[in-house]
């Protein structure tokens, strides 16, 4: 049953994707603007033979259907695309950022999940001053936007403060960890409510289930209830929320990146998209397209796997 | 799905982070400075440095071949890398480069004598080959070379002895030379060019110049490096800082924090909005220099209301440049009379002559609602709603369209003002069916050379691609082509004040206000030129450390 799911799962990808690049090829050809110019710059008279050159080398005059093509033909060889603004090729272009990206998406997805179902059930178990307490910021936290977040902590923790860097990704585990963590709070704050708030209502609905009042009736001790009882049953939910979360990080990392200056993959993508650059774009949306389907296919066999009554086939 | 509201805030980011840098430096609260002290250089420093940090508020450049640089970012680079044949210094006028001297033995052959002590990167010789070379290349289309149209006027380029070079014209040229301080006259070694191909000045294929630093490393996105050229021929200019990286922080709030932190040393074209946080700063000092920068609007089109003269002077008089001024630029401008900032001659050679032509102009009219009011009713404009293009989240032309908006209600004048994307905005000065829709837009450059030539028949020479309005005053024209042809610099100057007198009074186009040059270092070093020649002098190995502060 699991293979035929991940076979269509798989087919459902290659379907997203092929349909994926077919939009945004198609919505960079109809933006008005041409990306030529932007190579050309301030202070110089500007020569229509010089862009007349760049159109040709980098085929910016072909066709919709040509230029699709091409870009799909080099694809299926291995070949992602040479980009216009940074006169590399896409493949070098990407793997030299995705380990930013990467890790400030691992990094934010433990500081989301771990203190998120922490707090929920907290919140959720002991209720009362605590409860509204983990209710009232989480809420708070939930509306505050991810740029304002890094606005907020660039200024009190890196220029008032001094205690960690404001900019940059670092280098090697540590200096990563150290530079990272700002942004990674900044992605995590309202996905982290978020989560916290799932938790709390789905520990909420187990504990005033039937067969958890019957173990509490039974005499079952506290401990076991919870672990066994609520915390497993509520678990999927909370599994299922946090590979939105996590999946919903990626796309929450261009705005992070940018604002902390990271050499990622969600700044690469703000900047080509505005210059653009076609063949970068292209290569990034099906790298996001991609992680979004797996996370998701994932999310749903451990769900399949935690729940038994979850059907896989109903899923796809 | 509730994901938060991530991807649509994308748009606004730069502009709501731009606006948040005001309160996040602390230094809201002091006044703007009315006249700030301008200064074209900046202490010397004394000590050595390990490593520096700079910022290019602009982004990462696209290229370093020097033939292909052509804007803030690349530029500031280039400069410490490849010596250009002559040298721009911080007051705007030329001295000797790589070439010690030049002659005119006829009006249509220049001789450049080059220097026969200067080495590559590599310890090859530098000789009259690689600069024939370097210009021959940029002759060819395939290469892309911003300067091609400078090459307009050759015939021919050889090399007339082994540290001499011979350019021929068809006829005679004042500005060529005058191009040679740029990237234009850049020398590179040849046959290292040759093997780069296409590659030469990427990350990839690297460079080989002959300047006081070399690239070391370029890591796309993250970071460029140079590091002291120990053998640099000029010993006054031997850096003293080891190693120079620069970073891209193009988000004004990143930049704001990453200079007060001391995490960046330093930076040109300081932003409005930073230079506010930075102003009160005691993590170092901002500068302002002089600058051959320009803000101005220009009609897009002969059919935009804008075309007619009279239009734009009524603009002219109801804009409330002091006031502009001092909010817009955080006082960091001046209004000229005219949009060719007066730097680029100020210094030169016939400077009394430009100097003289300048002071003839009308003054900078003071605001006068009913003289304006008399101009639009002469000029009966069919249409009275005016559309002006500015590039999306740039603060500045938003705050500048928003005074002019003001200004032109009181005389019946409309202003829409209309974003756009950056492929868009720098499109439009190229291509006509970007301009469709539009009448004017927001015009931020720069005059490179030192020398307002060029930059007047940019926009007056009916054959130039950015004489949009079909702008044909014959007498201008030529006028301004004697100049071109006159090589006394007195005889050249003297032609083109005439020419800008007269198309100073005919020619469309609303002159905002000349900015200065912004600088920020950090109190740990000084030295740099706070004039905006650095975009062509190598700025970087005149920084040196004060012996103060150690961030």
């Amino acid at each position: 049953m699991i293979g035929r799911f991940v076979a269509r799962r798989a087919a459902m990808l290659v379907a997203t994707a092929l349909v994926a690049s077919v939009a945004v090829y198609g919505a960079l050809f109809i933006a008005p603007g041409d990306p030529a110019t932007l190579l050309i710059g301030g202070g110089k008279p500007p020569s229509p033979q010089l862009l007349a050159e760049i159109h040709r080398q980098y085929h910016l005059d072909d066709p919709f259907l040509q230029g699709y093509l091409r870009w799909l033909g080099g694809m299926l060889h291995g070949d992602a695309g040479q980009s216009l603004t940074y006169k590399d090729s896409v493949t070098h272009l990407v793997t030299e950022r995705i380990g930013n990206t990467a890790f400030l998406v691992a990094y934010a997805a433990v500081l989301i999940i771990v203190p998120g179902v922490t707090l929920g059930t907290v919140a959720a178990l002991r209720g009362g001053f605590g409860d509204t307490l983990v209710t009232v910021v989480t809420t708070a936290l939930m509306a505050v936007p991810t740029f304002v977040m890094s606005v907020v902590l660039i200024w009190w923790l890196s220029v008032q403060w001094d205690w960690l860097p404001a900019y940059g990704a670092g280098e090697g585990f540590t200096g990563r960890l150290e530079h990272l963590t700002l942004p990674a709070l900044a992605l995590a704050t309202a996905w982290l409510a978020y989560v916290a708030q799932v938790t709390r209502s789905a520990v909420r609905a187990e504990l005033a289930s039937e067969h958890v009042e019957t173990a509490w009736a039974r005499g079952v001790p506290e401990r076991f209830v919870v672990r066994k009882h609520v915390l497993r049953n509520a678990a999927g939910p909370l599994f299922s929320v946090s590979g939105v979360a996590v999946a919903g990080l990626i796309a929450g990392c261009s705005i992070v990146e940018q604002a902390f200056g990271i050499n990622g993959i969600g700044a690469l993508l703000v900047q080509s998209a505005a210059k653009q650059d076609l063949a970068v774009v292209q290569a990034l949306a099906l790298i996001t397209v991609v992680v979004f389907v797996v996370v998701n296919t994932l999310v749903d066999v451990v769900t399949a796997a935690l729940d038994h009554r979850v059907s896989l086939e109903g899923t796809a | 799905m509730h994901a938060p509201r991530t991807a649509l805030a994308v748009t606004v980011l730069s502009t709501l982070l731009t606006l948040s840098a005001c309160s996040s430096g602390g230094g809201s609260t002091s006044s703007s400075p009315q006249k700030p002290k301008l200064t074209t250089t900046t202490p010397a420093a004394s000590g050595a440095l390990d490593e520096v940090t700079w910022n290019l508020p602009l982004g990462e450049p696209t290229t370093l071949d020097p033939a292909k640089v052509g804007d803030y970012s690349p530029s500031t680079v280039v400069s410490n890398l490849c010596d250009p044949l002559l040298r721009l210094k911080a007051d705007y006028s030329v001295a000797p480069g790589l070439a010690t001297s030049w002659k005119r033995p006829d009006p249509k052959t220049l001789v450049l004598e080059l220097r026969d002590d200067v080495t590559f990167w590599n310890g090859h010789p530098m000789t009259a080959k690689d600069v024939v070379a370097g210009l021959e290349r940029q002759r060819n289309p395939a290469t892309q070379s911003v300067n091609t149209q400078v090459l307009s006027t050759v015939s021919t380029i050889t090399a007339t002895g082994d540290h001499q070079v011979t350019v021929r014209f068809k006829t005679p040229d004042e500005l060529f030379l005058k191009y040679l301080v740029n990237g234009f006259g850049a020398v590179s070694e040849a046959a290292y060019v040759k093997k780069a191909g296409a590659a030469y000045g990427t990350a990839k294929g690297g460079l080989m110049c002959t300047g006081p630093f070399e690239l070391k490393s370029w890591k796309s996105g993250e970071s460029l490096t140079a590091v002291r050229n120990d053998a640099y021929w000029d010993t006054a200019l031997r850096p003293k800082a080891a190693e120079l990286t620069f970073k891209f922080i193009t988000d004004a709030s990143t930049l704001t924090s990453a200079l007060l932190s001391g995490q960046i040393d330093g930076s040109y074209e300081i932003p409005s909005t930073v230079a506010k946080a930075l102003r009160s700063s005691d993590a170092g000092t901002l500068y302002y220099g002089p600058s051959a920068q320009t803000v101005f609007v220009s009609p897009t089109g002969p059919d935009s209301p804008l075309a007619d003269p009279r239009i734009t002077q009524a603009l002219s008089l109801v804009l409330d440049r002091d006031a502009l001024v001092r909010n817009v630029f955080d006082g960091a401008a001046r209004k000229e009379k005219t949009f060719i900032p007066s730097l680029v001659w100020k210094t030169g050679e016939a400077s009394d002559v430009y100097d003289k032509g300048y002071d003839a102009l009308p003054a900078v009219p003071d605001a006068d609602v009913a003289r304006a009011k008399k101009l639009v009713a002469q000029a009966a404009p069919k249409k009275r709603t005016v559309t002006v293009a500015m590039g999306a989240g740039d603060q500045q032309s938003l705050q500048i369209l928003t005074f002019l908006q003001a200004g032109a209600k009181k005389i019946g004048l409309s202003i829409v003002i209309k974003q756009l994307q950056p492929t868009q905005m720098s499109g439009l000065f190229y291509d006509a069916s970007l301009r469709e829709g539009l009448d004017a837009t927001m015009a931020l450059g720069y005059v490179e050379i030192p020398d307002p030539l060029s930059y007047a028949e940019m926009f007056t020479s009916p054959a130039s691609p950015m004489n949009w309005t079909r702008y044909d005053n014959a007498e201008v024209t030529s006028l301004l082509t004697q100049a071109r042809a006159a090589l006394d610099p007195e005889k050249s100057a003297e032609l083109f004040t005439r020419a800008q007198a007269l198309y100073t009074e005919d020619l469309a186009i609303v002159p905002i206000a000349v900015p200065y040059e912004r600088m920020f270092l950090n109190k740990r070093l000084s030295g740099a030129p706070a004039s905006f020649a650095y975009i062509n002098m190598p700025w970087a190995a005149q920084l040196g450390g004060t012996g103060e502060g150690t961030s």
